[in-house]
Protein backbone atom coordinates (compact mmCIF):
# COMPACT_ATOMS: atom_id res chain seq x y z
CA UNK A 1 0.00 0.00 0.00
CA UNK A 2 1.12 3.50 -0.78
CA UNK A 3 -0.44 6.74 0.37
CA UNK A 4 0.07 10.19 -1.09
CA UNK A 5 -1.44 13.38 0.27
CA UNK A 6 -2.14 16.86 -0.97
CA UNK A 7 -3.59 19.71 1.01
CA UNK A 8 -5.96 21.97 -0.94
CA UNK A 9 -7.48 25.22 0.32
CA UNK A 10 -10.83 23.61 1.11
CA UNK A 11 -10.00 19.95 1.59
CA UNK A 12 -7.32 17.29 1.89
CA UNK A 13 -6.78 14.76 -0.88
CA UNK A 14 -5.55 11.31 0.11
CA UNK A 15 -4.69 8.79 -2.61
CA UNK A 16 -4.30 5.18 -1.60
CA UNK A 17 -2.95 2.46 -3.87
CA UNK A 18 -2.54 -1.29 -3.43
CA UNK A 19 -3.93 -3.38 -0.59
CA UNK A 20 -5.56 -2.08 2.57
CA UNK A 21 -5.70 -5.04 4.97
CA UNK A 22 -4.96 -5.80 8.63
CA UNK A 23 -1.26 -5.14 7.94
CA UNK A 24 -1.61 -1.80 6.19
CA UNK A 25 -4.88 -0.28 7.47
CA UNK A 26 -3.26 1.23 10.62
CA UNK A 27 -1.10 3.41 8.33
CA UNK A 28 -4.20 4.72 6.56
CA UNK A 29 -5.83 5.37 9.95
CA UNK A 30 -2.73 7.33 10.99
CA UNK A 31 -2.97 9.53 7.88
CA UNK A 32 -6.62 10.36 8.58
CA UNK A 33 -5.82 11.00 12.24
CA UNK A 34 -2.99 13.39 11.41
CA UNK A 35 -5.34 15.41 9.19
CA UNK A 36 -8.17 15.60 11.74
CA UNK A 37 -5.74 16.25 14.62
CA UNK A 38 -4.61 19.25 12.60
CA UNK A 39 -8.18 20.54 12.62
CA UNK A 40 -9.10 19.64 9.03
CA UNK A 41 -12.22 17.55 8.48
CA UNK A 42 -12.91 17.67 4.74
CA UNK A 43 -11.16 14.75 3.11
CA UNK A 44 -11.26 13.20 -0.36
CA UNK A 45 -10.08 9.61 -0.57
CA UNK A 46 -9.08 8.78 -4.15
CA UNK A 47 -9.57 5.01 -4.52
CA UNK A 48 -8.59 4.76 -8.21
CA UNK A 49 -5.45 2.80 -7.30
CA UNK A 50 -7.01 0.81 -4.48
CA UNK A 51 -6.80 -2.87 -5.41
CA UNK A 52 -8.20 -4.50 -2.28
CA UNK A 53 -9.75 -3.52 1.02
CA UNK A 54 -10.67 -5.88 3.85
CA UNK A 55 -13.08 -5.24 6.71
CA UNK A 56 -10.19 -3.77 8.73
CA UNK A 57 -9.79 -1.12 6.04
CA UNK A 58 -13.52 -0.50 5.74
CA UNK A 59 -13.66 0.27 9.47
CA UNK A 60 -10.82 2.78 9.03
CA UNK A 61 -13.02 4.60 6.49
CA UNK A 62 -16.03 4.48 8.82
CA UNK A 63 -14.03 5.77 11.79
CA UNK A 64 -12.56 8.61 9.72
CA UNK A 65 -16.04 9.54 8.52
CA UNK A 66 -17.37 9.43 12.06
CA UNK A 67 -14.59 11.76 13.21
CA UNK A 68 -15.08 14.21 10.31
CA UNK A 69 -18.86 14.35 10.57
CA UNK A 70 -18.59 15.61 14.15
CA UNK A 71 -17.52 18.93 12.72
CA UNK A 72 -19.57 21.37 10.69
CA UNK A 73 -19.61 20.19 7.07
CA UNK A 74 -16.81 17.78 7.74
CA UNK A 75 -16.89 14.68 5.55
CA UNK A 76 -14.86 11.93 3.89
CA UNK A 77 -15.85 11.67 0.22
CA UNK A 78 -14.82 8.58 -1.73
CA UNK A 79 -13.75 8.98 -5.35
CA UNK A 80 -13.20 6.44 -8.14
CA UNK A 81 -14.38 3.39 -6.22
CA UNK A 82 -13.96 0.11 -8.11
CA UNK A 83 -17.12 -2.01 -8.49
CA UNK A 84 -15.70 -4.83 -6.39
CA UNK A 85 -14.92 -2.49 -3.51
CA UNK A 86 -18.31 -0.83 -3.89
CA UNK A 87 -19.76 -4.36 -3.67
CA UNK A 88 -18.09 -4.89 -0.27
CA UNK A 89 -19.34 -1.51 0.99
CA UNK A 90 -22.81 -2.42 -0.22
CA UNK A 91 -22.85 -5.90 1.36
CA UNK A 92 -22.31 -4.45 4.83
CA UNK A 93 -24.60 -1.45 4.33
CA UNK A 94 -21.85 1.20 4.38
CA UNK A 95 -22.88 2.89 1.09
CA UNK A 96 -25.32 5.42 2.63
CA UNK A 97 -22.59 6.61 5.00
CA UNK A 98 -20.41 7.97 2.17
CA UNK A 99 -20.79 10.17 -0.83
CA UNK A 100 -19.15 8.29 -3.68
CA UNK A 101 -18.23 10.25 -6.80
CA UNK A 102 -16.67 9.46 -10.15
CA UNK A 103 -13.22 10.98 -9.67
CA UNK A 104 -11.10 13.18 -7.43
CA UNK A 105 -11.85 16.33 -9.44
CA UNK A 106 -15.57 15.98 -8.76
CA UNK A 107 -14.86 15.16 -5.10
CA UNK A 108 -12.59 18.16 -4.52
CA UNK A 109 -15.23 20.35 -6.20
CA UNK A 110 -17.78 19.37 -3.57
CA UNK A 111 -15.97 21.34 -0.87
CA UNK B 1 0.49 -26.86 0.88
CA UNK B 2 2.40 -23.68 1.67
CA UNK B 3 3.26 -22.53 5.17
CA UNK B 4 3.34 -18.86 6.18
CA UNK B 5 4.22 -17.19 9.47
CA UNK B 6 1.00 -16.09 11.16
CA UNK B 7 1.65 -12.37 10.86
CA UNK B 8 -0.35 -9.70 9.05
CA UNK B 9 2.56 -9.18 6.64
CA UNK B 10 1.79 -12.69 5.29
CA UNK B 11 -1.71 -11.72 4.16
CA UNK B 12 -0.60 -10.36 0.78
CA UNK B 13 1.40 -13.55 0.01
CA UNK B 14 -1.38 -15.91 1.09
CA UNK B 15 -3.90 -13.94 -0.96
CA UNK B 16 -1.55 -13.98 -3.94
CA UNK B 17 -1.34 -17.79 -3.78
CA UNK B 18 -5.14 -18.11 -3.59
CA UNK B 19 -5.75 -15.48 -6.28
CA UNK B 20 -3.51 -17.32 -8.73
CA UNK B 21 -5.11 -20.70 -7.96
CA UNK B 22 -8.64 -19.27 -8.27
CA UNK B 23 -7.77 -17.66 -11.61
CA UNK B 24 -6.35 -20.96 -12.89
CA UNK B 25 -9.59 -22.65 -11.71
CA UNK B 26 -11.45 -20.37 -14.12
CA UNK B 27 -13.11 -17.83 -11.83
CA UNK B 28 -13.74 -14.35 -13.19
CA UNK B 29 -12.11 -11.23 -11.77
CA UNK B 30 -15.02 -10.32 -9.47
CA UNK B 31 -15.28 -13.89 -8.21
CA UNK B 32 -11.54 -14.04 -7.53
CA UNK B 33 -11.88 -10.82 -5.50
CA UNK B 34 -14.68 -12.33 -3.37
CA UNK B 35 -12.56 -15.43 -2.74
CA UNK B 36 -9.51 -13.30 -1.89
CA UNK B 37 -11.58 -11.26 0.57
CA UNK B 38 -12.82 -14.45 2.28
CA UNK B 39 -9.25 -15.73 2.63
CA UNK B 40 -7.88 -12.41 3.90
CA UNK B 41 -10.61 -12.21 6.53
CA UNK B 42 -10.10 -15.85 7.52
CA UNK B 43 -6.34 -15.42 7.97
CA UNK B 44 -6.77 -12.14 9.88
CA UNK B 45 -9.15 -14.00 12.23
CA UNK B 46 -6.65 -16.85 12.68
CA UNK B 47 -3.94 -14.38 13.73
CA UNK B 48 -6.22 -12.29 15.95
CA UNK B 49 -8.39 -14.99 17.48
CA UNK B 50 -6.82 -18.44 17.10
CA UNK B 51 -3.32 -17.25 18.02
CA UNK B 52 -4.40 -14.08 19.81
CA UNK B 53 -1.47 -12.08 18.42
CA UNK B 54 1.01 -11.99 15.55
CA UNK B 55 4.04 -14.27 15.37
CA UNK B 56 2.81 -17.13 17.54
CA UNK B 57 2.65 -19.85 14.88
CA UNK B 58 2.03 -20.62 11.23
CA UNK B 59 -0.82 -20.71 8.75
CA UNK B 60 -0.82 -23.55 6.24
CA UNK B 61 -2.71 -22.86 3.05
CA UNK B 62 -3.76 -25.33 0.41
CA UNK B 63 -5.98 -24.82 -2.66
CA UNK B 64 -7.74 -27.79 -4.26
CA UNK B 65 -9.63 -27.65 -7.52
CA UNK B 66 -12.16 -30.25 -8.62
CA UNK B 67 -14.33 -30.27 -11.74
CA UNK B 68 -17.09 -28.30 -10.04
CA UNK B 69 -15.52 -26.61 -7.02
CA UNK B 70 -12.53 -24.78 -5.58
CA UNK B 71 -11.55 -25.36 -1.96
CA UNK B 72 -9.17 -23.48 0.31
CA UNK B 73 -7.90 -25.20 3.43
CA UNK B 74 -6.33 -23.05 6.14
CA UNK B 75 -4.79 -24.75 9.12
CA UNK B 76 -3.39 -23.25 12.31
CA UNK B 77 -2.06 -24.52 15.61
CA UNK B 78 -3.69 -21.88 17.79
CA UNK B 79 -6.59 -22.38 20.12
CA UNK B 80 -9.66 -24.05 18.70
CA UNK B 81 -11.95 -21.48 17.15
CA UNK B 82 -15.70 -21.78 17.58
CA UNK B 83 -17.63 -19.70 15.05
CA UNK B 84 -20.70 -20.16 17.22
CA UNK B 85 -19.13 -17.69 19.65
CA UNK B 86 -19.14 -14.94 17.03
CA UNK B 87 -22.30 -12.81 17.03
CA UNK B 88 -24.08 -12.01 13.79
CA UNK B 89 -22.91 -8.65 12.41
CA UNK B 90 -25.15 -5.63 12.85
CA UNK B 91 -26.06 -4.61 9.30
CA UNK B 92 -29.09 -2.55 10.26
CA UNK B 93 -28.10 0.18 12.74
CA UNK B 94 -26.87 3.54 11.42
CA UNK B 95 -23.27 2.94 10.35
CA UNK B 96 -21.81 5.54 12.73
CA UNK B 97 -23.41 3.76 15.69
CA UNK B 98 -22.28 0.23 14.90
CA UNK B 99 -19.69 -1.56 16.98
CA UNK B 100 -16.44 -2.07 15.06
CA UNK B 101 -15.53 -5.60 13.93
CA UNK B 102 -17.51 -8.76 13.33
CA UNK B 103 -17.55 -8.61 9.53
CA UNK B 104 -14.85 -11.20 8.86
CA UNK B 105 -16.98 -14.34 9.03
CA UNK B 106 -19.78 -12.50 7.23
CA UNK B 107 -17.46 -11.79 4.27
CA UNK B 108 -16.21 -15.39 4.37
CA UNK B 109 -19.77 -16.74 4.14
CA UNK B 110 -20.72 -14.25 1.44
CA UNK B 111 -17.71 -15.04 -0.70
CA UNK B 112 -17.78 -18.82 -0.32
CA UNK B 113 -20.53 -21.45 -0.58
CA UNK B 114 -19.34 -23.61 2.30
CA UNK B 115 -17.34 -22.63 5.40
CA UNK B 116 -16.39 -25.40 7.83
CA UNK B 117 -14.34 -25.11 11.00
CA UNK B 118 -13.03 -28.29 12.57
CA UNK B 119 -10.59 -28.89 15.40
CA UNK B 120 -7.24 -30.35 14.25
CA UNK B 121 -5.67 -33.34 15.92
CA UNK B 122 -3.73 -32.03 18.87
CA UNK B 123 -4.31 -28.33 18.68
CA UNK B 124 -5.61 -25.70 16.30
CA UNK B 125 -8.30 -25.42 13.69
CA UNK B 126 -8.73 -26.55 10.11
CA UNK B 127 -10.89 -24.18 8.10
CA UNK B 128 -12.23 -25.41 4.79
CA UNK B 129 -13.94 -22.94 2.46
CA UNK B 130 -15.51 -24.11 -0.79
CA UNK B 131 -16.68 -22.06 -3.74
CA UNK B 132 -18.70 -23.83 -6.44
CA UNK B 133 -17.77 -23.04 -10.00
CA UNK B 134 -21.47 -22.68 -10.81
CA UNK B 135 -22.77 -20.84 -7.82
CA UNK B 136 -26.27 -21.33 -6.51
CA UNK B 137 -28.04 -18.01 -6.12
CA UNK B 138 -27.97 -16.87 -2.48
Amino acid sequence: MEITQKQYKHCDLVQVTGRVDSQTSPQLADVFKAITDDGRFKIVLDCSGLEFISSAGLWVLVNAQKQCKRYNRGEVVLAAVDDRIRGSLDLVGFIPYFRIVVDQTEAVGLF
Amino acid sequence: MTTYPAIFASLASICSQVRQAASVAGFEKNEVYEIELAVDEACSNIIEHSYGAEGLGDIRCDCIETTDSFSIILQDTGCCFDPGDVPEPDLVSPVGKRREGGLGIFFMRQGMDEVHFEPCEGTGTRLTMVRYKKRKIH
